[in-house]
């Protein structure tokens, strides 16, 4: 999918994954994103930071359950939020929607 | 794309902050030595002329250069090397860039041109044993860089690269001995906010190179991008202290600078920084080389109005930043 293309809603069970053409880096707590084919700089805060961290892979599903954990907010509003995120970082060609978890 | 003609020349000239010496095409010679020639002549015929010959087929080198950082901050500076190329002829460039020293190796025939760059084979010098950290990589233009100027553009982005720098798009001022770079994109403002700051000399019109060396980072301006015009940079092009950094913004009814938290200030830099076909680990390498640049300069946003007196306000918030870093 490229940036242009809309992004299909997302749910549970869709594994996100960083894009190989991005880089990142921590800074005071917030998520300083590069993707590099559009040069376009991103700043997360500190809930999309935690999300991007755990883009590896893993199902939207397991990426909510560390966000319940580690932050106080309900269960459905977590997914909600997570999964509308995760469309906009796909949207902006910074994560994926991986098949598999990759190796 | 033809290939150049492989008379062989030997040319010596200078291009605002880089000093050339060139050898080997002379056609590709003799399009560098037009270019510099124009530049060193602000305002005059040659800076409207044709000689930015930016409709010509796009010519790229292959060489292999050594870095030494100029003698009053080479202690602290690491050596830099960097592996250019160059296709269709063989030659040697030798160059100063800005103040600092970049010598050659023989180049090497690719055989056939390497316009597009990418996934061009390895450069092997001869004659030249490499010395200091080897850069590896294809060092390519944007597609659209035609012109001489552009190709020595991007050879200085490489360069403050190797240093652990980056090249800001910022115009720059003077003021109490350092240098306040005023960045951001075109038309936001930083040549205008440069007429603002009453009493200091210009120092960068479009470019500035900072470079890291030791606790302090270091500002030199550069070429590049904007051609020369009759109210360039004033001050001498040298380097000096980089005393602070500014994003630049437009307002109406305010002029006030605020310093942003450091994910901010990275981004505010990384946004304005020249850089040339990074892949992600370079890219990586970049965002570390500005996150330590923000940590040892101070960033801030500049929002101001037209008529506003620049230079006390930015005196005030230098004295700040000072005194709040101890």
């Amino acid at each position: 999918m490229t940036p242009n293309e809309p992004t299909p809603p997302l749910s549970g069970p869709a594994r996100l994954v960083q894009h190989e053409r991005t880089a990142s880096r921590v800074i005071g707590g917030k998520a300083v994103v590069i993707t590099i084919d559009e040069n376009q700089v991103h700043v997360l805060n500190g809930v999309g930071t935690r999300v991007w961290e755990l883009a590896d892979g893993r199902p939207l599903d397991a990426i909510v359950d560390a966000i319940v954990d580690e932050f106080e907010v309900e269960r459905a509003q977590a997914m909600l939020d997570v999964c509308r995120f995760a469309e906009r970082l796909v949207a902006v060609g910074a994560a994926r929607v991986a098949e598999e978890r990759p190796e | 794309m033809q290939p150049e003609a492989r008379t062989p020349a030997h040319e010596r000239t200078a291009f605002a902050g880089i000093e050339l010496e060139l050898g080997g095409d002379a056609t590709s010679c003799a399009r560098v030595v037009r270019v510099a020639r124009a530049s060193a002549s602000p305002g005059a015929e040659a800076a409207t002329s044709k000689a930015f010959d930016t409709a010509t087929p796009k010519f790229a080198a292959r060489c292999r250069l050594q870095m030494v950082p100029p003698p009053a901050i080479e202690r602290a500076l690491p050596r830099a090397e960097l592996a250019w190329r160059w296709s269709g002829g063989d030659g040697e460039l030798v160059t100063r860039f800005a103040g600092a020293r970049v010598r050659a190796a023989r180049w090497r025939d690719a055989g056939g041109p390497v316009a597009e760059g990418r996934g061009a084979e390895r450069c092997e010098p001869a004659g030249c044993e490499p010395e200091g950290h080897a850069f590896e990589g294809d060092a390519w233009l944007a597609a659209d860089a035609l012109a001489p100027h552009y190709l020595l553009g991007g050879l200085a982005v490489m360069l403050c690269r190797r240093l652990g720098g980056a090249v800001l798009h910022a115009a720059s001022v003077e003021l109490s001995g350092g240098v306040v770079a005023l960045m951001g994109p075109s038309g936001a403002g930083k040549s205008t906010a440069c007429r603002h700051v009453d009493g200091a000399p210009l120092v960068s019109v479009d470019r500035l190179a900072v470079v890291p060396a030791g606790a302090t980072w270091w500002a030199h301006p550069l070429p590049g991008g904007t051609r020369p015009l009759p109210d360039m940079a004033s001050a001498a092009p040298r380097w000096r202290p980089l005393a602070g950094v500014l994003r630049v913004y437009r307002a109406t009814g305010t002029t006030a600078i605020v310093s942003p938290e450091r994910a901010l200030a990275v981004t505010l830099l990384r946004e304005s920084t020249f850089q040339s076909g990074l892949g992600p680990s370079a890219e990586l390498e970049l965002l570390g080389a500005l996150e330590r640049l923000a940590g040892e300069v101070p960033v801030g946003q500049l929002r101001f109005e037209l008529g506003a007196s620049l230079e006390p306000l930015l005196r005030r918030w230098l004295e700040s930043q000072r005194e709040e870093r101890g």
